[in-house]
């Protein structure tokens, strides 16, 4: 598994699809009713980098979305998570802050929160 | 770059977070228990066990300065230093040192008392398995440690006030050559 495997498998551990933001400015996406979309970016050892995602669930509530950021918050947890890949893992903590609601201008029944968090490639 | 490299197992070899500072810890069977825990600390700790030597060919003529063979080591200074975020009676006690407490009242003495030397551990997440039950660390258990910096309190406007701490551990008459800390370092296992 390389880093950008190791990237995809931890926004894909909670229970959402899981795709690059980038996938979303292909005119054939079509979203799904829930999803997190991430960044991917990537870097080696002693250069943690901000990493943003985006959770979107089509709903007129807050209640399932804030939910799901919670369960991210608590499976990183205060120590961080390691998730490995060949050669080295992935240190990811929780970025400050670490959960934002954002209103859409488009449609007023989608509801995103974007998260940040810290990642460290532990490898060359 | 030839020599611009780190270890491959580099991410399993990590020590990592600030860790925790406890009264007791059981390395055979490890778990942090709430009710051991000295207090919150705040940027996290430092650990250093400096030993100092003798060099017994410093006064010969013709002798190299540190020369291997005339080097003897003559003592340990092991100290723990950080700041408390977090207060107890009981943490206050121990950092006042010679102090006796009385529900939350403490009352400093002038002469120690051998109850005041407690052990100390530091216990810090290590390496890239790091799950509850079979995570790894680095233990550094201080004996008969004291708290050598006195009570300290430093308050600041619309901050959070911060004791700071400095520990010392000691030898003991019973065990003179026991060197007063040890350092576990216990790589974690799937969990």
């Amino acid at each position: 598994m390389d880093k950008a495997a190791a990237l995809y498998s931890f926004w894909a551990s909670f229970g959402l699809l899981a795709v690059d933001e980038q996938a979303m400015y292909d005119t054939t996406f079509d979203p799904p009713e829930q999803y997190v979309s991430y960044e991917d970016a990537q870097d080696s050892f002693d250069y943690p980098v901000t990493i943003g995602a985006d959770l979107w669930y089509r709903s007129m509530s807050w209640a399932d979305i804030s939910q799901k950021a919670e369960e991210i918050s608590e499976a990183i947890g205060r120590g961080g998570k390691m998730i490995p890949y060949d050669g080295g893992a992935i240190w990811i903590t929780r970025g400050s802050p670490f959960s934002q609601r954002i209103s859409s201008d488009t449609s007023n029944d989608v509801r995103r929160i974007h998260i940040n968090i810290n990642a460290e490639f532990l490898s060359a | 770059m030839k020599f611009t490299k780190i270890p491959e197992n580099t991410f399993q070899t990590l020590q990592l977070n600030a860790g925790v500072l406890l009264s007791t810890f059981d390395v055979s069977s490890p778990a942090v228990v709430d009710a051991n825990l000295l207090g919150a600390t705040s940027g996290g700790v430092t650990f250093n066990a400096a030993p100092s030597y003798i060099d017994f060919g410093e006064d010969i003529d013709n002798c190299p300065k540190n020369t291997k063979e005339l080097k003897k080591l003559d003592d340990w200074d092991v100290r723990m230093t950080g700041s408390f975020a977090t207060m107890s009676a009981a943490l206050a006690q121990r950092m006042t040192a010679a102090a006796d407490l009385s529900g939350d009242k403490i009352s400093p003495r002038r002469d120690l008392a051998l109850a005041d030397f407690k052990d100390i551990w530091f216990v810090g997440d290590y390496s890239d398995k790091n799950g509850n039950t079979n995570g790894g660390y680095i233990a550094i258990h201080m004996l008969n440690t004291l708290s050598t910096g006195g009570f300290q309190l430093q308050t600041a406007d619309k901050e959070k006030g911060k004791f700071s701490f400095e520990f010392t551990a000691h030898f003991s008459m019973d065990a003179q050559d026991t060197v007063p800390f040890e350092i576990y370092v216990h790589a974690g296992a799937a969990e």
